[in-house]
């Protein structure tokens, strides 16, 4: 049997790209189809990355998780069905383009009453969160 | 509920009170909407934007200082002197609910002051006072002189630069030394009017019809605000700028005046690398639990500056649009127009066009005084930043913005602009409906009449084919018309991400005792969308106005997911005039009488 292998680059941003572990990965793969990705690089790279990613109750993508190929939402093309071709660049987004995983939520500080002027948060209390 | 307006003749120094009365604030609420109707009633068509005939509205709303989430902001309206139509422009800080609290709800400006001038308002009382002294000064300055003038520090500023005083087309009004009313050169019509700055300080309190109400609601609102993916984790941690690399992922990002939507190095000017780099603090406007608002400072060479920001528009504006990836300049060309108090979207798209004017060999070398104007040189942006500012050297053209600009170096189709106001930072050849709201904006040039990317890229509050335009026009005109009640009541756009029509009305009862349903609030901002509509009618504009720049319209994008599309605006116009009915871009006269605007 022959495995018809595929490259393609996958980058993570914010959270994810916390869970890959760098920025861009060039992977040659037989996966054929995105779900299929999902399941290699969570096998790769961070166990925790499809439980990221996933609803883990219907097993499609996590509501305000975003996956693009080559620029395209797959909610418009076939979801995690979508096949991949030589070159493909498929690239994960949390919730609109940013942000952190729930894990690691951020504090903001406030004033007592939650308003008022000055209810300024400070990057200290942001602890050693990097992207 | 009534709104109770300081009038203020600048030409006979005298100022008055009027009380606005409930039927009128209940059809208008107040901010953008209310000062639309005085506006319309009160000025002619076809004034000069910059003579004394203009007038100037700075208007709160009734949610403003209360503890409606995100509701620290005012809103101004004139006549635009950049496109000649409706000029208004919304912006956050602290000045808003300190005018409430000193016991005005909007200042109405109209005349012009014989010499520079600052209006203090102080706990209700007015005084005109002399400003010779702060002219030419920059935004910061102003403010920190006239606090020590008047002893008075904790006293909040509305307040012009140098590009307002010297008629920039694209002046803004600044708060806070950073917060912007950007858009639509009301600066400029400031600067006109010889006034430098309107000063207030109060310690009074906003009363609410029924407080018990409102308590639950502004319970219920927050919570859905932290938990909300946008504004409870993505905009406090990332700043807005956590837009640029998905809107450069989907080839959305407009490049070196929009020659292509995909910018290589935008991440070098991402939020997650302006956190890691020159963050030091994020700051809230006034009552907010968001606190989008980015410290920065930079302390490398050649670019230092303490200051704040870049936000998303201008880390895009300075940078990409400039084929600029350098996140130092872009942040110092970003506070020169704080300070000097400019638009940085329209300086930086002027700034785009001028350099594709340049690559094309159409501005004459000693226009440039040496100046290398060329694409990805952040030098030239920084030093046309001060020029535009002061209007010296090639400034004084740039001041005029990218319309005029492009119209006298014989190229006006390089200049991205609508109604003669310059796009921000999304390309609507992928993002289809996001361009009819470009198009139909009555202001020109704007993401912030309906901000399409909610749905078209970030999926709020339903996911939407960005290519697609069908079904985009409904879409178009329901964030029209409830952008148009957030910025009357008056609320930071945000808030709407994460609250519905039918939680504005929650929050607003207990406030106005107004008892809307939704419908009625969506009315209303249909109200407010078409009397604007009909004030640029009355200037001229109609069908062939609401338009996007040929580029958009006949260019397919080169490269990029985006890759051989255009924007397909004729699929949507229709059905948007059918929708809003109007026809060929104004109102029937059906229409007019259906919202009570005949």
């Amino acid at each position: 049997m022959v495995l018809l292998m595929v490259r393609v680059t996958v980058r993570g941003y914010a959270s994810f790209r916390e869970i890959l572990g760098r920025v861009d990965i060039e992977i040659v793969t037989d996966a054929e189809t995105v779900r299929q990705l999902v399941n290699y690089l969570t096998e790769k790279y961070n166990p925790g990355f499809a439980s990221a990613l996933l609803d883990s109750a219907s097993g499609e993508v996590m509501k305000g998780n975003k996956v693009l190929v080559n620029g395209r939402d797959i909610d418009f093309l076939q979801g995690l069905a979508t096949r991949l071709k030589d070159g493909d660049r498929v690239v994960f987004f949390p919730p609109v383009g940013g942000g952190l995983s729930d894990a690691r939520p951020l504090v903001i500080r406030r004033s007592s009453a939650g308003f008022g002027p000055r209810a300024t948060s400070s990057v200290a209390s942001w602890g050693s969160l990097s992207c | 509920m009534e709104f109770r307006l300081l009038r203020v003749d600048l030409t006979r120094r005298k100022t008055w009170t009027q009380t606005i009365d409930d039927a009128t604030t209940k059809k208008f609420i107040g901010g953008r909407g209310l000062g639309l109707r005085l506006l319309y009633d009160e000025t002619k068509a076809g004034i000069d934007p910059l003579g004394p005939e203009n007038k100037l509205f700075f208007m709160t709303g009734p949610i403003t200082g209360t503890t409606f989430p995100m509701s620290g902001r005012f809103h101004v309206v004139t006549k635009s002197p950049a496109t000649g139509g409706i000029g208004d422009s919304d912006c956050g800080g602290d000045w808003g609910p300190e005018l409430r609290f000193a016991g005005f709800d909007g200042v109405a400006i109209e005349g012009k002051a014989e010499k520079p001038t600052y209006l203090w308002i102080n706990e209700g009382k007015t005084e005109f006072r002399d400003a010779s002294k702060l002219w030419g000064k920059g935004v910061w300055d102003t403010e920190d002189m006239i606090r020590e003038e008047l002893g008075e520090p904790k006293a909040k500023l509305a307040s012009i630069g140098p590009a307002g005083e010297n008629s920039v087309l694209f002046a803004s009004i600044m708060n806070d030394k950073h917060r912007a009313a950007g858009r639509a050169g009301v600066g400029a019509v400031m600067g006109s009017k010889n006034l430098k700055s309107i000063v207030v300080r109060g310690t009074g309190k906003v009363t609410v019809a029924h407080p018990e109400q409102l308590g639950a609601a502004v319970k219920n609102a927050l919570e859905k605000i932290r938990a909300n993916g946008l504004t409870g984790k993505t905009l406090p941690e990332l700043g807005t700028a956590a837009l640029v690399n998905i809107i450069n992922e989907i080839g959305a990002y407009p490049t070196r005046n929009f020659q292509t939507g995909v910018f290589p190095t935008a991440g070098r000017t991402s939020g997650e690398t302006m956190r890691d780099t020159i963050l030091t603090k994020v700051k809230p406007c006034w009552g907010c639990p968001v606190a989008c608002g980015r410290v920065t400072k930079v302390t490398t060479a050649p670019y230092q500056v303490d200051g704040e920001g870049p936000e998303y528009e201008t880390v895009w504006s300075l940078g990409a649009m400039c084929g600029i990836d350098d996140l130092n300049a872009i942040t110092m060309s970003h506070n020169i127009c704080d300070d000097l108090g400019m638009d940085p979207i329209s300086l930086g798209v002027t700034i785009a066009c001028a350099m594709e004017l340049n690559e094309k060999g159409k501005i004459p070398k000693d226009k440039l005084y040496g100046l290398d104007l060329k694409f990805g040189n952040p030098q030239a942006v920084v030093q046309l930043a001060y020029w535009t500012g002061y209007r010296s050297n090639f400034g004084d053209d740039l001041a005029m913005g990218s319309k005029r600009l492009a119209e006298k170096y014989g190229e006006p189709d390089l200049a991205m602009q609508v109604k003669g106001l310059e796009l921000p930072a999304y390309d609507p050849r992928v993002v289809q409906g996001h361009g009819l709201g470009y198009a139909t904006s009555n202001r020109g040039g704007c993401h912030l009449r309906a901000y399409m990317i909610a749905p078209e890229v970030a999926g709020i509050p339903e996911k939407l084919d960005p290519y697609q335009t069908e079904g985009k026009a409904k879409w178009v005109k329901t964030f029209q018309d409830i952008f148009s009640v957030a910025d009357s009541l008056v609320t930071c756009k945000f808030s709407t991400f994460a609250l519905s029509a039918e939680d504005f009305k929650e929050l607003a009862n207990p406030i106005t005792g107004w008892n809307w349903s939704a419908d009625e609030l969506m009315e209303t901002g249909d109200r407010i969308y078409t009397l604007e509509r009909m004030f640029i009618n009355r200037e001229g504009f109609g069908r062939k106005d609401d338009t996007l720049p040929k580029r958009l319209l006949t260019e397919p994008l080169p490269e990029g997911p985006g890759k051989g599309h255009v924007n397909e605006l004729s699929k949507m116009l229709d059905d948007y005039y059918n929708i809003r009915g109007w026809k060929d871009g104004k109102p029937t006269s059906e229409t007019v009488s259906r919202l009570g605007l005949a």
